[in-house]
């Protein structure tokens, strides 16, 4: 796999993370929240997808 | 591409700074989890007497009145601080029994900010049991040892942070045949293991970056004050050198002082008016700390000193920019910024760091019982593959 493809998926949520942590500090709260919250969710949920997917197959890990 | 020899090295990086570092970032991340909800654990905790039911826009108590009941209640004490708490209707006095008392000494009035009501007594920090947040606050802060804990845990701190970095270095290489988010799971529970501990890992990664950062930027909270008090505040005092500070008695109105800011700056707001004294501020002025409205400025404090015998406004501090530095990193570490739901995202990504940790430890000592020659096959093979 090329070095690009390794990283891609990595950068991408360390990118919505960092925006995440700046939205809430430097928006003026409202929308710039709600977009913080959905923003650092994407990591947890990517957690969980993945998680759920290696037990599944696993059947336990 | 990387070479055997760089990745040996960065592999040696990762595994000796996260050994060192891996069990008190455990303490930190357990500790810290309750410290992300403190103002809701302390409003669940607290058996303060309730406020007095009153319009919203009722104006604040007299600040003079307040701290002449303080003084009063202990007038062979001597007044310290007045905060005006913006979250509750809140007035604390602090209040130490001398001039050269440590802050653990001071007692603190919890007043009624709108009657001038004595709410509560708060007894020193020194002669009261911690309860459960005070604990897991020095555990986090300075594991019980003060200024050598706080740069202790700063040097943890740093330690985290090689250990992010090395981590980095070495996940492309071994999880090049790997597709995003792979668990091999028709391998070993320690391959699988190893899989979910990278890729745990790297989803976290920007935010324990930045929460290590922080962190290591909040242990040098007290020398950076320190530099501060000793370099630039003194710079402003210099006028005032050889002068006598001002008696108790001499004191202008602090309830003045605390108007003439508001006055002067009404974009920010003051929020605790500090006494003349030698440790932080002046022997000459009220110190005035004022903030922004903003979720940024709020978070940026800004002190302006009062003559104390006068009540003129003598200057308002620029804060250098290793304080500025410091204050940014504070919300950034602590993640109450962004209400209840940042909070709940702050303590599931503290949760995920703990799995991060705990499944490094275990890779280390399932490792051992591994022949050395079979563990450098495995990363040269990872290299050749790359």
């Amino acid at each position: 796999m090329r070095l690009s493809a390794v990283w891609r998926w990595p950068l991408v949520l360390a990118g919505l993370t960092l925006f995440g942590l700046l939205s809430a500090l430097l928006g003026e709260g409202g929308m710039w929240w709600g977009l913080s919250w959905a923003a650092l969710a994407v990591p947890l949920l990517t957690i969980v997808c993945c998680s759920v997917r290696a037990l599944l197959h696993a059947g336990g890990i | 591409m990387a070479t055997v020899r760089s990745l040996r090295r960065w592999a040696f990086v990762h595994k000796w700074t996260s050994l060192a570092c891996t069990i008190f970032l455990l303490v930190l991340c357990l500790t810290g989890l309750p410290l992300i909800f403190r103002e809701e654990l302390r409003e669940l905790l607290s058996d303060d007497p309730p406020y007095a039911v009153l319009p919203a826009d009722a104006p604040l108590a007299n600040l003079d009145g307040v701290v002449e009941t303080a003084r009063r209640r202990h007038p062979d004490h001597l007044v310290w601080f007045v905060f005006v708490d913006d979250d509750e209707p809140q007035i604390l006095v602090g209040l130490l029994p001398s001039p050269t008392a440590l802050p653990a000494e001071a007692r603190r009035i919890k007043f009624d900010a709108r009657t001038g009501e004595v709410l509560k007594e708060i007894e020193p920090a020194a002669r009261r049991p911690f309860d459960f947040l005070d604990l897991m606050l020095h555990l986090h802060k300075d594991l019980f040892a003060d200024l050598p804990g706080e740069l202790f845990l700063g040097f943890i701190g740093l330690l985290f942070i090689a250990s992010l970095v090395s981590g980095v270095a070495l996940y492309g290489p071994f999880t090049k045949k790997l597709g995003f988010g792979a668990v091999r799971r028709d391998r070993s529970r320690r391959v699988k293991w190893l899989d979910l501990h990278n890729l745990l890992g790297v989803i976290t990664l920007a935010w324990a970056l930045v929460v290590g950062l922080t962190g290591v930027m909040n242990e040098l909270a007290t020398p950076l004050f320190q530099i501060f008090q000793r370099t630039d505040v003194q710079a402003m005092l210099q006028p005032y050198r050889g002068q006598p500070p001002p008696a108790p008695a001499d004191l202008a109105s602090v309830q003045d002082a605390y108007a003439l800011v508001q006055r002067t700056m009404p974009e920010r707001r003051p929020t605790s008016v500090v006494f003349p004294n030698d440790r932080i501020g002046s022997p000459h002025h009220y110190l005035v700390w004022t903030k922004g409205s903003s979720p940024l400025t709020s978070r940026l404090f800004t002190p302006v000193l009062i003559d104390a015998r006068t009540g003129v406004l003598t200057a308002a501090v620029q804060m250098p920019w290793y304080l500025r530095a410091l204050e940014v990193s504070r919300p950034l570490h602590f993640g109450d910024y962004g209400g209840l739901p940042l909070k709940i995202i702050w303590a599931l990504l503290d949760l995920v760091t703990i799995v991060v940790l705990a499944s490094g430890l275990y890779l280390w000592l399932s490792r051992r019982r591994s022949p050395l020659e079979a563990r450098l096959a495995e990363l040269e093979s990872a290299v050749d593959e790359a």
